[in-house]
């Protein structure tokens, strides 16, 4: 039971200390923090802790896509096209 | 620099390949002398994109387009340009056309089923990602099929 108390303690102090990285420099706050911040919100909340959370942090998590961690095939250079001087080598 | 007997769009070609600023010079002047002007457009517009200038990279693909309406590379970049500013919409139809264009590119597939996944397309999204495995020279396919298995554990996340 104890145990359980001290967990929950150091569940709460780990939402504060991302609140208050976030609260003096929201950029250092990233998409899996928030994720993390979700979720212990949502362990405190289950186990009938009270806790504000910060909308922005909770919203930041929701518009989470793990999609964007995919890149893209970067852009193409245009040079198939037979050149001056491939016609003239042709030629 | 002046390479041999090359035209400028060649030798602007070549500066290029080893990022050398001269590049740009070169492909103006290619255009300025009619020598392979919606490559060399298209080329500017990769430049400009790049140095994230990304309204003149548009301009450029689209006067790459406007000189040759089928021009393969400009309509991928421009896709690829949409879908980096989040124009998923307009990214979708400069793939689906650059596809048109050229099918056998994978990577226009690659690129397509990733904007498609995005966009809540998932069983076409995946359609895509099978047809880029099936072209690509690769071996390694695992961020491919981590990618198919992300798309289809969110298509069933929203589902629900």
């Amino acid at each position: 039971m104890n145990e359980d108390k001290t967990l929950l303690n150091l569940l709460v102090r780990a939402a504060e200390l991302i609140e208050e990285v976030y609260t003096r420099n929201p950029e250092l706050i990233h998409d899996d923090h928030a994720q993390d911040y979700t979720d212990i919100i949502a362990a405190l909340h289950s186990n009938k802790v009270f806790f504000r959370a910060n909308p922005k942090i909770i919203q930041m998590a929701h518009d989470f896509n793990p999609l964007k961690s995919y890149g893209k095939m970067p852009m193409e250079k245009a040079k198939r096209v037979k050149t001056k001087s491939q016609h003239r080598n042709a030629g | 620099m002046k390479l041999g007997n090359l035209s400028a769009f060649e030798e602007a070609l070549i500066l290029d390949e080893r990022n050398e600023a001269v590049a740009k010079d070169l492909y103006l002047k290619a255009i300025a002398e009619n020598d392979c002007v919606a490559d060399a457009y298209c080329n500017l517009g990769v430049l400009e994109s790049r140095i994230n200038n990304f309204s003149k990279a548009i301009d450029y693909f689209t006067l790459s387009l406007k000189h040759d309406p089928r021009h393969f590379e400009a309509h991928y970049n421009l896709a690829n340009l949409y879908a980096e500013l989040g124009n998923l919409q307009l990214a979708k139809v400069h793939y689906q056309m650059s596809i048109q264009l050229e099918p056998e590119f994978s990577n226009s597939h690659f690129n397509l089923g990733l904007t498609l996944a995005m966009l809540g397309e998932s069983a076409e999204a995946v359609n895509e990602l099978y047809q880029y495995k099936k072209l690509s020279e690769k071996d390694d396919f695992r961020h491919v099929d981590e990618l198919i298995a992300t798309i289809s554990l969110t298509s069933q996340t929203s589902q629900k």
